[in-house]
């Protein structure tokens, strides 16, 4: 493997629910819907926040582990023929992205049975659509919560 | 005057949907069953039923 950009590599699509979220079946991802030619941009990482535990003994500010949060935004495209990705994540949808970031050994890079996926539990916070400008192609941002721990090196289930 | 919430906001309430083998059940908004799932083969199980299987959570089979 070497390094790569997520254009033509990168998959990614959303369902409504899933089996396991460690173990997605492959069932699952074929009943998603592929969001991947929409997709301008993602931003879907954890955090772990940090607890200082200073004392008076040392100047050496010592810490903890603390608690760990995650945030899930995206850019997509809006379509006047198959508006998909905005149809399919309107305001307060709950659901599940499926991201394949290297691609999947399926169709179209669809991931299939065995290959390792990231599964991200989400609530959609807001749908807004981007400011509009001359000469400029029409996108929105979704912002949403993630209600759950996501599974970051989950593997689809036959 | 005191007005209903979904008047003032316009939000939809989700409804619970299935995918074609009947083995998956989660929610979606309505309007976007009937311009996305419905067309890939879900269909509607139960119009009253939003929130009692939301799929944002630990499903019943991770949870066994």
């Amino acid at each position: 493997m070497s390094r790569l950009i997520p254009n033509e590599n990168t998959w990614v699509g959303f369902t409504p629910t899933v089996a396991s979220k460690s173990a997605p079946t492959a069932a699952n991802i074929t009943a998603a819907v592929n969001l991947t030619h929409y997709l301008i941009s993602l931003n879907a990482s954890a955090r772990g926040n940090t607890v200082p535990t200073p004392a008076f003994d040392t100047l050496f500010e010592t810490s903890i582990p603390g608690t760990v949060q995650a945030s899930f935004d995206a850019d997509f495209y809006r379509d006047d023929e198959e508006d998909l990705a905005w149809e399919t994540l309107p305001r307060s949808t709950e659901g599940f992205f499926i991201v394949s970031r290297f691609g999947g050994t399926g169709t179209g890079g669809a991931p299939v049975a065995t290959d390792t996926v990231e599964v991200w539990p989400v609530m959609v916070v807001s749908r807004t659509s981007a400011n509009m400008a001359s000469n400029t192609v029409m996108t929105f941002t979704v912002s949403c919560s993630v209600p759950d721990e996501p599974a970051e090196n989950a593997a689809v289930a036959a | 005057m005191v007005e209903k919430k979904s008047a003032d906001t316009g939000r939809e309430t989700p409804i619970k949907i299935q995918s074609k083998d009947g083995k998956q059940v989660g929610t979606a908004m309505p309007r976007a069953f009937e311009r996305v799932w419905k067309e890939r083969g879900w269909t509607r199980v139960d119009d009253k039923s939003s929130g009692d299987n939301a799929p944002a959570t630990t499903s019943k089979k991770e949870q066994g």
